[in-house]
């Protein structure tokens, strides 16, 4: 906010704009100061603690001599991390299925299938499964005489049965066709929420007007529901670089090799299995550079679309 | 009303006050305080769940240190080996967890150092020259962190009928590399998977690692090694690396999704395969017998390479260790307890229940078992010694990620190497300091 004074304008009543411009914000400040002091001492203060750390050789508990950007060109040389910032790009790949899928399932039950609400809720079950928990269900399901191998085999699709989280070449494609299981029910409530606020006339009229399915969604649809459309994909997407964890730790433990590391994993491998902090805290804050430039994409996409 | 509402606040600010004092006083338990008179002994050990069989033993032997010593309490916390590194980490980290923990001596334990206090100044004459193994013990700083605590082996095991067979001499096999090559060539020709193994948890490469390494690093490599100044990019590593990986046709084909612990044995003892690796353990030994025949099984050192600096030996070295936390403060208590594990009485016990092969020279291992005596006698070889407490643990996981990767061909060698290189250096200030 200027407060620099407009030319003509007295100082009183700059004084008087300040004053009504701040007043709402002062009047509200006791009832939010305890949420912002606690957020500073339970968020904010051990994040910047930890981000400050990534300049140090970091021994809790030791001497931890201040290494400047050592860490930082530790990662960006290891071989490991680069492998990780492809696996990262490599399951940014399934942004469009975890989109789209639950996408048009909502736009289907929205528009044409009886009982839609049951559908809706066997749907969403996967979704209050913990990616941990979804992690250790699926280990014995993928192994390579589990379950799905064991049914292909038995169907006489032997030659389909693989090794789905021991093959390098398959375990990001498998991670990401269980995160879009996982994930689709959590996207068609939200959307068919977001298709709710569409108005009736809107479709009604697209109909009168001849109108194809494809139209409809192409022009009435989507258009309708594009900010509810970017939100997601921004939670899809941050969810690769930040929600990772718990799948991957039960379920591949980053492997084969570092085939399906993501770098949160990382993060707690260089951290507290290597006990090298300085390194976990130096890639936290890569981590935080890739989060912000995310939301700063999806941002400057936001604007674009709510402009066109 | 005012009066009502300050006897309120006055009430929650003594509760408040006894809450605060309850749980510094909780957190003050075991041997961080002397306040108590019966102290408690936390213990977080992994070498119990090495086999079926030692969680009674740990259990057994903690009651008769109570028993010999009943202002102590111990508070056994089995955790599993793959969990204890993090574990402890994160307990180094706070400064607050176990008083006694297993960790493995040598550079492995030195990764810990900033939790461990050293323990040479503990040691006795008498203990010295008791417990076998110390001379490995310590870190490149050159304290003990932790003191090795009983011992084992690498053998390999074989089926004697399929020897057999494929036309082998059952009571001749082989010594030499070329001889165990030539040997997995004629079980594979008679349709029999010569080697037991799995990949998966990546285990089974560096049971094999160690034995080849031993042979392949001359002594002063050894020594180089174990106080961390020789790298994992190395020719003696390329070259041992590249030995285990031609092995590969000599395996079952889904050896790659299999786990050594313990498919591998599995495999074994129902007669799928012809030898299997295996180190730790006689109870795994008893288990073979009784699966196959107690003639039907033999076992052989694992064969010289070419280039081998030494004549024919095993790998033998610590089971686990025993190290103490900084934090504890009656560390007397703590020295206690080990010293008590390293005891005649203790190893007598952990050999007669679980043929835990102990290190303290003066427990006698009476045997009738024909493979026990020759895995004893090997293992008191004086030329038999290992190079693995050279590892950080936390560089020997990168190796088991790879491990199915590099036997199937899909990850080179030398990228692996390369990767254990990078950490080990990454860590080298944290361990030498």
């Amino acid at each position: 906010m200027s407060v620099t004074a407009a030319p003509g304008r007295t100082g009183g009543e700059l004084w008087g704009r300040v004053r009504a411009r701040t007043q709402p914000v002062l009047a509200a400040l006791p009832y939010v100061a305890p949420l912002i002091v606690a957020a500073a001492l339970v968020v904010l203060a051990p994040a910047l603690w930890g981000l400050s750390r990534s300049v140090f050789n970091w021994q809790p508990g030791s001497a931890s001599p201040y290494v400047g950007f050592d860490n930082f060109r530790l990662l960006a040389d290891s071989t490991t991390f680069r492998t990780i910032l492809v696996n990262e790009g490599v399951y940014l790949l399934g942004l469009p299925i975890w989109t789209i899928l639950p996408l048009l399932i909502s736009v289907f039950l929205f528009t044409r299938v009886r009982f839609a609400g049951l559908i809706r809720t066997l749907i969403f079950l996967p979704a209050v499964v913990s990616p941990a928990l979804l992690g250790i269900m699926f280990t014995p399901i993928l192994a390579p005489s589990g379950l799905v191998n064991t049914t292909l085999r038995s169907a006489g699709a032997g030659g389909l049965a693989h090794a789905w989280v021991d093959d390098p070449s398959l375990v990001k494609p498998t991670i990401i066709v269980l995160l879009a299981w996982a994930n689709v029910g959590l996207g068609v409530a939200i959307f068919t929420a977001a298709l709710t606020s569409i108005q009736p006339e809107f479709l009604d009229a697209a109909a009168v007007s001849g109108a194809t399915s494809w139209q409809r969604i192409r022009y009435v649809i989507l258009p309708g529901i594009r900010r509810t459309l970017i939100l997601w994909m921004t939670f899809q997407a941050l969810g690769v670089f930040l929600w990772l964890f718990g799948l991957i730790f039960a379920l591949t433990a980053g492997g084969p090799g570092n085939s399906s590391t993501s770098i949160d994993y990382d993060i707690f491998t260089n951290t507290i299995t290597n006990g090298i902090f300085g390194v976990g805290a130096a890639e936290s804050v890569y981590l935080l550079g890739m989060v912000i430039a995310i939301a700063v994409i999806a941002w400057v996409i936001g604007r674009q679309w709510s402009h066109d | 009303m005012r009066m009502q509402l300050n006897a309120k606040v006055f009430a929650v600010a003594v509760l408040s006050c006894a809450l605060v004092i309850a749980a510094a006083a909780g957190s003050a338990s075991g041997l961080g305080s002397r306040s108590s008179k019966k102290q408690t002994i936390t213990v977080w050990q992994f070498w119990s769940g090495f086999a079926v069989g030692l969680g009674p033993l740990q259990k057994k032997l903690d009651a008769e240190f109570e028993a010999r010593n009943p202002q102590y309490t111990v508070n056994d916390v089995p955790i599993s080996f793959t969990q204890m590194g993090t574990k402890l980490t994160a307990a180094i980290a706070a400064s607050s967890g176990p008083n006694v923990v297993s960790v493995f001596p040598g550079v492995a334990g030195a990764a810990y150092r900033n939790g461990l206090i050293p323990l040479q100044g503990f040691l006795k004459p008498a203990d010295r020259k008791n417990w076998r193994l110390l001379n490995i013990a310590a870190g490149p700083g050159g304290d003990i962190l932790a003191i090795p605590w009983t011992e084992y082996g690498y053998f390999v095991y074989y089926n004697k009928a399929l020897f057999k067979q494929a036309g082998l001499n059952a009571n001749n096999p082989p010594k030499t590399w070329a001889q165990f090559m030539a040997a997995c060539k004629a079980l594979k020709a008679h349709g029999i998977t010569a080697i037991s193994g799995g990949f998966k948890d990546g285990y089974e490469w560096e049971w094999w690692a160690y034995p080849l390494l031993d042979q392949l690093m001359s002594p002063s490599v050894t020594k180089r090694w174990l106080q961390y100044d020789y790298p994992i990019t190395s020719p003696e590593f390329t070259t041992a690396w590249t030995a285990i990986k031609n092995l590969a046709p000599y395996y079952a084909k889904d050896a790659f999704g299999l786990n050594l612990y313990n498919d591998a044995y599995n495999n074994f003892n129902s007669g799928k395969a012809a030898m299997v690796l295996d180190a730790p353990l006689l109870s795994n030994v008893v288990g073979a017998q009784k699966a196959l025949g107690t003639a039907n099984l033999g076992v052989f050192a694992v064969p010289r390479l070419p280039g081998s600096h030494y004549p024919p030996f095993v790998d033998a070295g610590p089971n686990s260790g025993w190290s103490i936390t900084k934090w504890t403060k009656d560390t007397a208590g703590a020295w206690a307890y080990i010293k008590w594990m390293e005891s005649k009485e203790a190893q007598s016990l952990a050999w007669s229940m679980a043929h835990l092969i102990p290190n303290n020279a003066q427990v006698a291992t009476p045997t009738s078992n024909a493979a026990f005596k020759s895995i004893l006698t090997a293992i008191k070889n004086p030329l038999s010694h290992t190079i693995y407490v050279g590892f950080p643990v936390s560089v020997l996981a990168i190796n088991e990620r790879y491990a199915g990767e590099m036997i199937t061909g899909k990850a080179s060698i030398d990228s692996v190497l390369k990767q254990m290189e990078q950490l080990r250096t990454t860590l080298k200030p944290k361990i030498v300091g």
